[in-house]
């Protein structure tokens, strides 16, 4: 039972913090937000690579889409500052990724990744979803 | 809508007659007993009343020969005095009394300090009512009497060993103790040292039930026939009464065995359930008062449904209300499209509240806190500071010490120490009394408001849902809404899943609208329990004719995998789609916090917690015990026909199994 209301107050606390609003890749667009132009240059195939290394996809999910351990991540993810600062210094349940063990460019790269990441398919076009 | 039965309350049986063996192999167990399979060969040769003891006040003397068993002394009939068979043994009278308490099944992995009582089960009960049924584990035994309980409502006994089997058995028996559920556990064990054979030395013991008292509910050890009757139907009436919890029930193997020669002195007591108790009617009448006079009342409900009755008795109060409710799946308790179920946003409403009520909440603490699990563990209030707190529980009623299970210690502005079940009525009833028309007007509007949030929550899953979809391994909302899209016109029964609470994808895809739809968790978080707690829920669903459905992780199955040849020989309908994401993903999780915390080797977390190199296969693992299975899946788009396939073989009466490998969350 622990765990399980742990899940919950998980994704409750970082949810918010960590993805653009939900309907915004319904759009398709995959251009970074204004903030996000301030983001240093990364490497998207890199960070695919060190996105499983440095074991985001335990609580993110392999393709960053989120689950219950942890909110999605991309595509269209946050501002790369708050992105970053959230990284280091989390004020939720993630565990802190100092820069002793990752790096700004490994944090680069990881954004490149996430800004990569296709849009998934409209809604409306998946009937299983349909209510 | 098929209910669960109540607990049935049976009249007290007349000894049934004992059934003649009919069939060759129980001619053949009849012919083992009688050649010894109770006395044991020594016996023969030796008088029994010096057997393994000292003759009171005589030196020791010296030790009588060892007996050299020749076929010319195995061919000599044993002396005209020596009674070597009995037409009716305790074990007999211990069936009486088990059938009494209306059992429809037993579990077992055979065992020989109960042989006497199974040996009655199968011929002197004719192996009905209770039926016994084969299992591989004793965990297996008791996780499936769990999930048969959340299923039927009534418990299922089942046989061990004192030792050896109790010892397997503790794990489950733990789980069912922290989610309150009642298993009727019955142990074999020989008390009397002086005439235990070699073997029974190992799986002898002096008190059995000490280890697991500090989870069970209630143990004896009866030293006679009509102490086990008392014992057994008491047993039976603490298990079932709120809080419910397992039982244990020593079975003396000599009692087991004896010649039942007081058969008319005998009988069995009558069972009378007592009430569960009702809250104080003058704090449930504060409460309903704090209820209407609420802006934002919030009802949570944990382990709340002991009955099906509970569901609409707390749609009914909810909709008096327009409350918020939320349903943190201990039990099914709440419709999770119902427009007043605000569980996928407990957090927001829970920060919202004026009143919060807890109906057998777990752990109401953590509902209306949080504590962040950072290098320095902090907490917080959810809550308002002048939120008012109130719980509904048996938990207030019944607590042990050892086990940490009961919780942190909530601070409540009034607590009912009372069943939340029996409370509910009498707390509709006085809501009904005090609501105005003014009230209702504003209660209208509060119900519209949750209706909309309820709305846009839903919408906000299925959005999220399409993330991954077509992703390979296969993603577990694509999982979850493809097993929906083919159990959707069935009469379905989700038995397990791992991610079924609050934020797991059923839950917020599917449509959960009866008692059964959905039947909690493990309790105690003891990793094994969803296999074999499928099998025991499918078991009870075979007889309504309902679709049994289990999301199976691949770590849980790993524990005792035995249970799928169970459900073959028993011929119990389940389908079981894996969720196999090749690791203990949970656990790795932990570790890799403990590396970040460290600023050390963060991508070696996963370290330990695999279950790769090599990959299992579950299709073969299931094919080999017995059970229609295939896979691995990894395409999604193979998804549907291979669940297709399996539900045909599942409508059939069988289970069957899909491997599907997933993403890890």
């Amino acid at each position: 039972m622990s765990l399980r209301h742990l899940r919950i107050a998980t994704v409750g606390t970082v949810l918010a913090a960590l993805s653009t609003p939900s309907a915004a890749p319904q759009t398709g667009s995959t251009a970074p937000t204004t903030m996000s132009a301030e983001a240093p240059e990364g490497n998207a195939e890199r960070g695919e690579i060190l996105y499983r290394k440095t074991a985001c996809y335990q609580c993110h999910s392999e393709q960053a889409q989120g689950g219950s351990q942890g909110p999605r991540l991309g595509p269209n993810p946050i501002p790369f500052r708050a992105f970053e600062r959230y990284l280091r210094a989390p004020s939720g349940e993630m565990p802190p990724y100092s820069v002793k063990v990752m790096s700004d460019q490994v944090v680069a790269d990881l954004y490149a990744f996430l800004r990569a990441l296709p849009p998934p398919p409209p809604l409306s076009s998946i009937p299983l979803l349909q209510p | 809508m098929a209910r669960p039965k109540r607990p049935e309350h049976p009249k007290q049986p007349r000894r049934p007659k004992q059934p003649k063996p009919s069939t060759p192999l129980s001619m053949e167990r009849r012919r083992f007993l009688r050649t010894g399979g109770i006395v044991g060969a020594a016996a023969l040769v030796t008088p029994p009343e010096i057997v393994g003891a000292q003759l009171a006040g005589q030196p020791p003397s010296r030790p009588p020969a060892t007996p050299v068993m020749t076929m010319e002394r195995e061919a000599t009939p044993p002396p005209d005095v020596e009674v070597l068979t009995t037409d009716s043994s305790g074990s007999d009278f211990m069936v009486d009394v088990v059938k009494s308490l209306g059992f429809e099944y037993i579990c077992a992995n055979p065992g020989s300090s109960f042989r006497g009582l199974h040996e009655s089960v199968i011929n002197y009960g004719g192996n009905q009512q209770p039926e016994l049924l084969t299992c591989c584990h004793e965990e297996s035994s008791v996780a499936m009497g769990h999930g048969y309980f959340k299923a039927e409502g009534k418990p299922m006994a089942v046989m061990a060993h004192g030792t050896v089997g109790l010892q397997h058995a503790s794990m489950a028996l733990y789980n069912a103790w922290c989610d309150r559920v009642p298993v009727y556990l019955i142990l074999g064990n020989h008390g009397d040292a002086a005439i235990r054979r070699g073997a029974e030395w190992y799986h002898g013991v002096q008190d059995a039930a000490a280890m697991v008292r500090d989870y069970t509910k209630w143990d004896d050890e009866p030293r006679s026939l009509t102490h086990f009757a008392e014992s057994a139907v008491r047993a039976y009436k603490v298990a079932m009464t709120p809080p419910m919890a397992p039982v244990v029930l020593v079975a003396d193997g000599h009692l087991q065995e004896q010649s039942l020669d007081r058969e008319g002195t005998l009988s069995v007591p009558r069972l009378t359930m007592p009430v569960p108790p009702q809250g104080d009617s003058g704090a449930v009448a504060e409460l309903a008062r704090l209820l209407v006079s609420a802006e934002n009342p919030v009802l949570v409900a944990d382990r709340l449904a002991r009955t099906p009755a509970t569901m609409p008795l707390l749609v009914e109060l909810a909709e008096l209300l327009q409350a918020a409710v939320i349903d943190k799946g201990g039990r099914m308790n709440f419709p999770s499209r119902h427009p007043l179920n605000q569980s996928q946003r407990a957090a927001a409403v829970i920060a919202n509240a004026d009143v919060v009520v807890g109906l057998e909440v777990t752990d109401f603490w953590g509902t209306v806190n949080a504590l962040r699990d950072q290098l320095h563990r902090t907490t917080r209030r959810l809550t308002k500071a002048d939120a008012k707190l109130v719980t509904i529980t048996t938990g207030d009623l019944y607590i042990r010490s050892n086990y940490q299970d009961f919780r942190r210690m909530a601070e409540v502005d009034l607590a009912i120490a009372a069943d939340g079940e029996a409370t509910l009525p009498a707390l509709i009833e006085e809501v009904n009394r005090l609501i105005t028309g003014d009230r209702r007007r504003a209660f209208e509007a509060r119900g519209a408001q949750l209706a909309e949030a309820n709305r846009a929550a839903f919408d906000r899953a299925r959005l999220a849902a399409t993330y991954a979809w077509d992703a390979s391994p296969v993603s577990t909302a694509r999982l979850c809404a493809e097993i929906w899209d083919q159990i959707k016109q069935e009469d379905w029964s989700l038995v397990s899943s791992y991610y079924s609470d609050g934020g797991g994808w059923p839950r917020r895809l599917w449509d959960f609208n009866k008692p059964y739809h959905w039947l909690g968790d493990a309790g105690g978080g003891g990793i094994g329990y969803g296999a074999p707690a499928s099998v025991g829920a499918a078991l009870a669903n075979r007889r309504h004719g309902r679709l049994s459905v289990a999301i199976q992780t691949d770590g849980d199955l790993m524990y005792a995998p035995g249970v799928l040849w169970t459900a073959a020989h028993h011929r119990v309908p389940l389908l079981s789609v894996m969720n196999n994401n090749r690791a203990y993903h949970m656990e790795a999780m932990h570790v890799q916090r403990m590396c970040n915390r460290r600023n050390r080797g963060i991508d070696r977390g996963n370290i330990g917690s695999l279950l790769t190199e090599p990959n299992i296969d579950y299709g073969k693992l299931g094919q080999a015990l017995g059970i229609h299975a295939e896979g691995p899946v990894t395409n999604a788009n193979d998804l549907a026909p291979a669940i297709a396939r399996a539900l045909a073989v599942v409508k059939r009466g069988e289970p069957a199994l899909v491997d599907v490998v997933t993403q890890v969350r």
